[in-house]
């Protein structure tokens, strides 16, 4: 392991190239808090010249986004070299042991997700979410949670799981049977979608499959360098699917997509022995919503066009996790809206998972970035393929006022069926 | 720490780095000499006006503390690197424009402006800044304008000298100086001595760079790229002089050896570079009938010698291939597993008709010293990039690459050539100065003494110390002309 690291990290010949992507250097701009300043310090731990203890906050310092990753010539592999780093330090800084706790407990239990979930609904149902943000007792909350807290989007006291069936039937002849993987933010957040992503399957001639026992994909666990509940959540829900017997695996969220289509590459430190390349044939029958509907099912059945403006976030996970970049933009053109590119629609918007409980504003001065360019296009819809970056940027239009609604295509499309 | 204590009364907090962690990382750059050894500051400061420069040079002149100015620290010579500790000035946070004026063709930035991002504010206005690094994403203009950097299209375009009008100037003792004229706006200029041109290059020895008035030129409105394939790398050579004696002057004209072809093509495999002992890449501009002209006489004239000849007009395909060759530099770390890219004795230059001597005579000390290295440069102007791909943690291999890097040095010195075309003395070439330059470098002594009696500015980088000599090793001892 300690060989594999240090071969890994002897990758790095310091050109800078990364430097040129990181959305944290940007805002920061010391060089400690670049890519390679990073890959430094990890080659400094390893040899022992620096300090675990001090080495603990800095690895999360970093937004996972990829940007720095996709661009290194020298092939370094920086981001799993974080995760991976993340997993030997042991360590989560701030709230560490009580996220540690729900990663491990909570997360990979979808019935306690959904119990959890009702206890965040009575709290802002109640009114109790304005009250205490009046009182400021909210900074008592460890990291930036408290001021975080906000970005949460209003719950519905039924979750997506609660609303749909496990088994939807294919409109017409069926042409595929096809599992959704119907992932935790989804569910809990935005069960709006799931529901629209459900009835456009449907209506392209696909039977939906939702399994119940489905888990979390895994990638707050390996996000956190928590492998081995990683690990058993691969291990499950690769059973799950094998049981569904699908042609295709779909997803609306970024990171599951390209969490799932990783499911068969075991996280360097992890040692679990799984059935790793049948992970890997699995793996390959996971979809992006979009490409799945734009290359495989073609969506040439929309009743419906619509009109006006969209812009396009492009989520890290997506565009550089399974490089779906043009499906999503193809479909937005086929359902009749014109596409304005936003500068720097690649760039990560800030919210990468947890990070904003941490670093607060840090994410919100990315995120203003962000919303500068969507202002700049116009537009009065932004368009994005993943849940988390919905919630980033409900928060930042909101909190920069710039008037757009923010929609996952799969939204769209059911508009238009 | 009183030195923290009295930067605190210059800078705010948030501009001066003083953990560990924090300065450790400012004790590399690119080169493989910082690999090797480690060059910690004590502490980083990150000033973003002028006067805050002079504050803290004045203060470091007062207290007799090195002062080393670093860009993005994408350097290849350990040219930003404290060999002697002191303060780093990292000015690659102060990057304004502080005046584009279009009317007359020029911009006035502050130093830490990246060049990719100076090209890409240019561009709506028919305008461009010429040189063209390898390193564009990343290189600031300080640095550009301190290494005198030029790139893939030095061979028409020049190096940064050519385009840089004045300079402000914070000298080692505080002052602040612009050179090319106080209110001058003019192009042609040849009032009095020439110091814009003295502190282009100078590495950070002569003073810090705190404004970069650069002349711009109009964008072409076409280009094309030829891209020919070679199944003998001496057969390039002559290709690239044919071309010349056609009378044209191509805007980039780059080799690289089969080694490089199979790099770009593992960092940017929809590029499908074929397999040959060399591509060159030609690269025309200018306007449209004109370029479409050139691509095809040189595609005519590779054809010669060449296997496959393809002409590259579209953006994209262009794009790309300019890309895999401008970061071939640090992808050869992708050909072999546990090696990685050594940048030393990377960047030598020859006079046109010794470029086959010198490939040939690279190649065969990579041989003698058994060194897998890679070959890519510019060689429309003899600028030849040697890339060994090395395991670090070969102690063989490590010490066998710096004797390596020593004879392709003297191997440049002997064919009429420089160690360096582009990418500066820094911490690593100064032990062949006094072989280039004779008594020159006592004069370069001199001037160096002048302007920085203390020896403050950036110590350690350009002249040898008398102690040093000419040694094979490459790691030289701390050294300065104080």
């Amino acid at each position: 392991m300690e060989k594999e690291l240090r071969r890994l990290l002897n990758k790095c010949v310091r050109c800078g190239t990364c430097r040129s992507e990181c959305p944290i250097l940007a805002e920061v701009g010391f060089e400690g808090a670049s890519p390679r300043g990073l890959i430094f310090l990890l080659q400094g731990l390893l040899s022992g010249q620096v300090a675990a203890k001090k080495m603990a906050d800095r690895v999360y310092n970093c937004l996972l986004c990829d940007a720095c990753t996709a661009v290194c010539p020298s092939g370094v592999e920086i981001t799993n070299l974080i995760r991976t780093s993340r997993m030997e330090l042991g360590r989560i800084p701030a709230f560490g042991p009580l996220l540690k706790l729900a990663l491990n407990m909570f997360l990979t239990r979808p019935t306690l997700v959904a119990a959890g979930s009702r206890l965040l609904w009575a709290y802002q149902r109640s009114g109790l979410d304005r009250a205490l943000r009046n009182t400021g007792i909210l900074r008592i909350l460890p990291g930036d949670l408290g001021r975080a807290e906000h970005m949460l989007p209003p719950l519905s006291i039924r979750t997506a799981r609660g609303m749909l069936p496990e088994l939807i039937p294919a409109v017409g002849k069926r042409r595929y049977r096809v599992g959704y993987f119907l992932g935790c933010a989804t569910n809990l957040l935005y069960p709006q979608v799931a529901q629209a992503l459900v009835r456009v399957l449907a209506a392209n001639g696909c039977e939906v499959v939702i399994p119940k026992e489905m888990r979390c994909c895994g990638i707050p666990h390996l996000t956190y360098g928590l492998v081995d509940t990683y690990a058993e959540l691969v291990q499950s829900n690769l059973q799950v699917f094998k049981e569904a017997k699908v042609d295709a695996i779909i997803s609306d969220c970024a990171s599951c997509t390209a969490t799932l289509s990783q499911m068969g590459k075991q996280p360097l430190g992890c040692n679990a022995d799984l059935p790793w390349d049948e992970a890997a044939k699995m793996a390959k029958k996971v979809w992006d919503f979009s490409a799945f509907l734009v290359d495989e099912l073609g969506p040439n059945r929309i009743k419906r066009d619509l009109a006006g403006k969209v812009t396009y976030h492009d989520p890290c996970h997506l565009a550089r996790g399974v490089h779906v970049t043009r499906q999503p933009r193809h479909l937005l053109g086929k359902l009749g809206l014109e596409l304005v590119e936003m500068p720097n629609a690649d760039v990560c918007c800030g919210a990468a998972g947890t990070f904003a409980l941490a670093h607060y504003d840090l994410s919100m001065a990315i995120l203003k970035k962000k919303i500068d360019g969507v202002g700049r296009t116009g537009a009065p819809l932004v368009a994005t393929s993943c849940p988390a970056c919905i919630m980033q940027l409900t928060a930042g239009v909101k909190a920069y006022g710039v008037p757009a609604k923010v929609i996952h295509p799969a939204e769209l499309a059911a508009q238009a069926y | 720490m009183s030195l923290l204590r009295d930067l605190r009364e210059i800078l705010s907090t948030e501009q001066i780095l003083s953990d560990e962690l924090d300065r450790l990382c400012y004790s590399y750059d690119s080169s493989f000499i910082s690999r090797l050894h480690s060059f910690c500051p004590d502490a980083v400061v990150l000033p973003r006006s002028v006067e805050e420069t002079a504050a803290v040079i004045k203060y470091a002149a007062q207290q007799g503390i090195p002062i080393v100015p670093r860009g993005a620290g994408s350097g290849e010579s350990g040219g930003a690197v404290p060999v002697q500790g002191g303060i780093v000035m990292d000015l690659s946070t102060w990057k304004d424009v502080v005046e584009l004026d279009v009317a007359n063709m020029q911009i006035l930035v502050r130093p830490g402006l990246v060049h990719a991002q100076l090209n890409r504010l240019l561009a709506p206005h028919g305008l461009f800044f010429p040189p063209d690094p390898g390193s564009s994403k990343m290189a600031t203009i300080g640095g550009m304008v301190a290494n005198n950097s030029s790139g893939l299209r030095a061979i028409k375009y020049g190096v940064t000298e050519n385009y840089v009008l004045g300079l402000e100037v914070v000298l080692p003792d505080g002052r602040v100086i612009t050179t090319g004229g106080q209110d001058c706006r003019a192009i042609k200029n040849v009032s009095g001595l020439n110091l814009t041109k003295l502190f282009v290059g100078s590495e950070g020895v002569l003073g810090v760079i705190t404004g970069v008035r650069l002349r711009l030129w109009p964008r072409p409105q076409s280009r094309g790229i030829v891209m020919a394939a070679f199944p003998k790398l001496e057969d390039a050579p002559k290709a690239v002089m044919a071309v010349f004696q056609a009378g044209m002057l191509p805007s980039g004209m780059e080799i690289m050896d089969s080694s490089a072809i199979e790099a770009v093509n593992l960092y940017h495999p929809q590029l499908k570079l074929p397999a040959a002992e060399a591509i060159l890449l030609f690269e025309v501009d200018g306007n449209p009938p004109g370029v479409a002209w050139q691509v095809d006489q040189i595609r005519t004239i590779c054809q010669r010698w060449a296997v496959e000849v393809e002409e590259a007009l579209e953006e994209e395909r262009m794009t790309q291939l300019w890309e895999g060759r401008s970061l071939v530099a640090a992808a050869v770390s992708r050909l072999r597993s546990e090696g990685t890219r050594a940048f030393i004795g990377e960047d030598i230059s020859v006079p046109l008709s010794r470029v086959p001597e010198a490939l040939r005579g690279i190649k065969s000390l990579a041989d003698k010293h058994q060194i897998k290295v890679v070959l890519f440069g510019h060689i429309g102007d003899g600028n030849l990039h040697t890339a060994p791909v090395i395991d670090p943690d070969d102690e063989g291999e490590v010490a066998r690459v710096q004797h390596l890097a020593d004879d392709i040095h003297r191997l440049a010195l002997k064919l009429q050539g420089t160690v360096t075309g582009e990418h500066g003395i820094g911490f690593v070439r100064s032990q062949y100065a006094r072989q280039e330059h004779g008594l020159a470098l006592d004069v370069m002594v001199q001037v160096k003494r002048a302007l920085d009696p203390l020896g403050i500015m950036n110590p350690g980088k350009i002249f040898p110390s008398p102690a040093k000599g000419a040694g094979a090793d490459g790691k030289g001892t701390a050294s300065t002309a104080q």
